[in-house]
């Protein structure tokens, strides 16, 4: 799970900006959506081989840079509630199937006085 | 017995003995003394946001820690991991002032032990997930060290 191509910061943990300590620039939060990167795959075992399987893997960034595409840059956006699951279920002989995600609640928190990233 | 009554004695067999483990854990740096971003981009006091052309890199950030879970999945211990104090000293070792382009990813030294054949089946069986936060420690081009 990352955020690589956001131009905004998107924040974990009480400090919001180097130099400030912890929630001093908190403001309201809204709206709280969730985020989240997963992997799943399902497999058959064959007698030769490591068996075939099929899966997905799907990028966090890509859903933060959907969430933010209308968010101001003025804003910044924080994480809470941030977890992450690894499951495995074995059939004997026959299949496979794992999941594997990381997920969060993410708000948008207005930045009094922010500046946007230069262009 | 029939051929077909072994068939479906053998499946019954088979789907008794599945199994299934795995753990699910609340990731927090609650106590984290430095600005943590998973974008590049970290602001100021100010509300001046500095992006890669006015950070410097100045430090890597590693911190894994796998948790166990038990009852396939339902119970972890602890439910929560705090990794504000790994954070904390590895920036502070860097000399950096935050972390930008933070990822947590789960990574695969679990499986063998979430998808262990039949053994799975059993609720005491343990299972885990691996959590890696990774980062850049970063510092200003403009402050002093």
């Amino acid at each position: 799970m990352s955020a690589a191509e956001v131009r905004v910061p998107v924040l974990l943990g009480p400090v919001s900006c180097i130099g400030c300590t912890a929630d001093t620039r908190m403001r309201v939060a809204l709206p709280v959506t969730e985020v989240a990167g997963e992997a799943r795959a399902f497999g058959v075992f064959i007698p030769i081989g490591y068996g075939v399987g099929w899966g997905e893997a799907n990028d966090l960034g890509i859903s933060a840079d959907r969430l933010l595409f209308g968010t101001p840059c003025a804003d910044d956006i924080r994480l809470s509630n941030l977890r992450a699951h690894a499951w495995q279920l074995t059939v004997p002989l026959l299949a496979y199937s794992y999941d594997v995600w990381v997920k969060a609640d993410a708000a948008t928190v207005l930045v009094p006085g922010a500046s946007c990233p230069s262009p | 017995m029939t051929t077909g009554a072994r068939w479906l004695l053998g499946a019954f067999g088979i789907l008794a003995l599945s199994g299934c483990a795995g753990a699910r854990v609340n990731v927090t740096a609650d106590r984290a003394r430095y600005p943590l971003s998973f974008s590049p981009v970290v602001r100021d006091a100010s509300g001046r946001p500095y992006d890669a052309r006015g950070w410097v890199k100045v430090g890597w950030l590693d911190v894994r820690k796998t948790t166990p879970g038990f009852v396939y999945s339902a119970l972890t211990v602890p439910p929560t991991r705090d990794f504000s104090e790994e954070i904390n000293a590895q920036v502070a070792a860097a000399g950096g002032e935050a972390v930008v382009d933070l990822s947590v990813t789960i990574g695969g030294g679990c499986g063998w032990l979430n998808g262990f054949p039949i053994l799975n089946a059993l609720p005491v069986w343990p299972g885990c997930v691996p959590v890696r936060l990774t980062g850049d420690i970063v510092r200003r081009r403009n402050s002093s060290p």
